[in-house]
């Protein structure tokens, strides 16, 4: 007798009674971390110094570490899926776990390197920027204002996306299971260009304002609240309930990248820099048999196959790289490649 | 103006496109026995293996045809009238036609073997053939699988997924001899092996026996196999029977010509079910693949719509395939098709990366690739630009279309060697 794997037909990966159930847990769970502190004695249980943040952040990196490694036990024929998730998982461990665990240790104010605005729009607020050491605001711009839009521009946003984030990290460590959930419907696609460019737009004008009404200091009180008011929404909705909130608990029912998808500020910028940068997956038209692996495992709602049997390059703002289409295709077709574009 | 293209496969699909590209007030409509909408037969075996519901093998979203103004029609045609040209519909209903396109496809070769009719004989070309599938499925304990080509490897594949253990019939003396030499199958059947995959060469089926169902496969050999399931992907043939019926000409196949005109006033025939018969050839072109039925049903959707250019133009032939996670590709001519042809073969040691290379008075002729991931096209420009065998293996690393990182352990060491 031979028990039939449920695979993407049902259950806790085909949007089944369980996932809806573990997606019921996971909201519970964020609830709880963003609005109570039920979890901060258990956090202290652990270590006497720590919060309910730090025990997220062991969560979230053990999370990452251990389905890390069950995905590239998975995906260990492709050596660019085990390079990549290597390398997700010491960033997330040593960047964004470790170094700030010992800076709050020793200087009781962490920093997390990997993380870079606009994604963290905090890390350009003045009153951010003084609290910390020259050194790490120098990191920050450069990182933010040089790093991001160079190597955007050659090698594509997935230097970020795929290789160095914790949003990404989590989605395709912990979030594989669910990655072929996104929607790749048209209308999906024209939501996401609507969505992810208006949350960059909010983002750049809620950092000016927040400058602006810093370097003008308390004689615009007018401006100040309107600042406060829009800075405090924007970490409410956009930081908290969509990156985190909704971004994870989603993932058995939207599938992973979400708010990669729809609302990262970061990813806008990155795709718009990608678009006429030199990244593209370039396509053979001629081997493609339009079997759909590709675009069922792309976890950004790209239709792959559609370019792939037209043999177009996926040229996509959206694109983060994983580059799981090229590892699951059946025929060779795709590959994740810098090239000058227009010329062949 | 009306289309009907009987078929909704790759080749009745593609032509109805081009059809639309060509002209944007033809009325077209498509009929299809099988499914709905268009899907990728190609993918079965992943909806059989869950990793695609039938639903992801749609190349096209559903609101596609809608705003195409292509009428899908689902129901069999049992008959066409050349004459009055109409379509009878199983249903009762007749369809008038100023084009006819008959895309029927393929259907499995079954060579008459006593107790090929039982429940658990199963083939795999079509959605009917996954619910045989899965009707046997839950009470599989052992299968056979016969027939050494891409289909049978896929079936095996589906078999080890289930971990139903499986015997793999090939009645060649190594797997897939059509495409395959003998070192190149070695790697593949070791890979087989290595599945635990019970191979057995040179021996076909001899008959089925059960009772209702399934119960036991008797080699020609005399050797016997209980199953619960025998999967038969020993090729296939033309479907065209409607065509035969309808006073087409037909041998082995709808006879068409290079504009896939048959011999039938309005009736053109694409794909699968065509016999081609070029110009200039002596060899009537029999042509399965996923890439020629498309090529088959643009040029004859073009041809349909008036274009008196459009003509098949066959150019280097060319395939791939991944043999459990081994991708492979081959273009060009290699030795089973032009004995004539010399090779060259190297694998790297220890790995199971190969190349095989065809050439004749020193200028290649046809590649088949193991292993690595290569750009066709690149390979395709060589032959037509006939480069010398010495020259493709200094620049193989040219043709290379692997991810990236993965490690080079032919493209270095053919450039080292030449």
């Amino acid at each position: 007798m031979v028990a039939v794997a449920q695979g993407v037909h049902g259950g806790i990966r085909g949007r089944g009674i369980s996932a809806w159930i573990l997606t019921a847990v996971l909201l519970g769970f964020y609830v709880d971390l963003y609005y109570f502190n039920h979890l901060t004695p258990v956090a202290k249980l652990i270590w006497s110094g720590a919060s309910k943040w730090w025990l997220y952040g062991l969560l979230y990196t053990v999370a990452i570490l251990v389905a890390g490694g069950l995905y590239i036990a998975k995906n260990r024929r492709s050596r660019y899926q085990v390079v990549r998730t290597v390398v997700v998982m010491v960033v997330q461990l040593l960047l964004a776990f470790l170094v700030p665990m010992w800076m709050q240790m020793f200087a009781s104010k962490s920093f997390y390197f990997s993380y870079l605005w606009p994604l963290k729009i905090e890390y350009f607020y003045p009153n951010t920027i003084l609290g910390f050491p020259g050194w790490i605001v120098a990191y920050s711009f450069v990182a933010s204002l040089v790093a991001v839009p160079l190597l955007g521009f050659f090698v594509g946003k997935r230097w970020y996306c795929s290789w160095v984030c914790g949003c990404g990290g989590l989605a395709n460590t912990f979030g594989d299971p669910w990655r072929h959930l996104s929607s790749k419907t048209r209308w999906s696609w024209k939501l996401e260009q609507y969505s992810i460019h208006g949350v960059l737009l909010l983002a750049l004008v809620t950092t000016g304002l927040v400058m602006i009404s810093w370097l003008v200091g308390d004689s615009s009180s007018g401006l100040k609240s309107i600042t406060g008011e829009l800075q405090r929404h924007y970490g409410f909705f956009i930081g908290g309930i969509w990156s985190g909130v909704i971004g994870v608990s989603l993932y058995p029912v939207l599938g992973t990248r979400v708010w990669c998808r729809f609302g990262c500020p970061m990813a806008a910028l990155l795709g718009l820099i990608q678009r006429p940068g030199r990244y593209q997956i370039t396509t053979q038209g001629e081997l493609c048999i339009a079997c759909g692996n590709c675009s069922k495992y792309c976890e950004m709602g790209i239709d792959v196959r559609s370019y792939a049997m037209q043999g177009e390059p996926v040229n996509r703002a959206s694109c983060v790289g994983c580059g799981l289409c090229q590892h699951v295709c059946p025929r060779g077709v795709l590959r994740l490649e810098m090239v000058k574009k227009g010329k062949a | 103006m009306h289309h009907i293209i009987i078929g909704n496969g790759i080749t009745g699909v593609s032509a109805a496109q081009a059809i639309r590209q060509r002209d944007a007030a033809a009325r077209i409509t498509i009929i299809s026995d099988e499914s709905p909408f268009f899907y990728a037969r190609t993918a079965l075996m992943w909806i059989y293996m869950r990793q695609l519901t039938q639903r992801d093998t749609e190349p096209f979203e559903r609101w596609y045809w809608k705003e195409q103004r292509i009428d899908l029609r689902q129901g069999r045609v049992t008959g066409a009238d050349t004459a009055a040209r109409t379509v009878t519909l199983e249903d009762g209903d007749t369809l008038s036609y100023d084009r006819l396109l008959l895309a029927t496809g393929g259907k499995p070769n079954m060579f008459g073997w006593p107790g090929q009719d039982l429940d658990g004989v199963c083939n795999m070309t079509g959605l009917k053939d996954l619910e045989r599938l899965e009707a046997v499925r839950s009470r599989l304990e052992r299968a056979v699988v016969v027939g050494g080509g891409l289909i049978g490897i896929e079936l095996v594949e589906m078999m080890l997924h289930d971990h139903v253990p499986v015997t793999y019939l090939v009645r060649e003396p190594w797997y897939w001899d059509l495409a395959l030499s003998e070192p190149e199958a070695c790697i593949v059947e070791a890979r087989l092996e290595g599945h635990g995959v019970n191979l057995v060469l040179e021996d076909e089926i001899g008959e089925i026996r059960g009772d209702g169902q399934v119960q036991q496969l008797v080699t020609k050999k005399g050797v016997e196999l209980p199953c619960q399931m025998v999967g038969v992907a020993t090729g296939v043939g033309a479907r065209f029977e409607l065509a035969e019926a309808a006073g087409l000409d037909v041998d082995r196949g709808i006879l068409v010509d290079d504009c896939f005109r048959t011999s039938a006033e309005g009736v053109y025939a694409a794909g699968d079910c065509a016999v081609i018969k070029m110009p200039g050839e002596e060899r009537p072109r029999v042509e399965k693949l996923w890439y020629t039925g498309q090529k088959h049903g643009v040029v004859a959707g073009r041809s349909m719509a008036g274009d008196a250019d459009a003509r098949y133009a066959p150019g280097i032939p060319y395939n791939s395939a991944q043999f459990m996670f081994l991708d492979y590709v081959t273009v060009g001519w290699m030795k089973q098709m032009r004995p004539d042809l010399d090779e060259h073969f190297q694998q790297a040691a220890g790995t199971e990366d190969s190349v095989r290379i065809s050439h004749q008075d020193g200028r290649v002729m046809g590649f088949s690739m193991l292993g690595p991931r290569w750009n066709a096209s690149v390979l395709i420009r060589w032959i037509e630009e006939k480069r010398g065998l010495k020259w493709a293996l200094e620049h193989l690393n040219d043709a290379v279309f692997n991810e990236e990182f993965r490690k080079d352990h032919l493209g270095g060491a053919a450039a080292r060697r030449a």
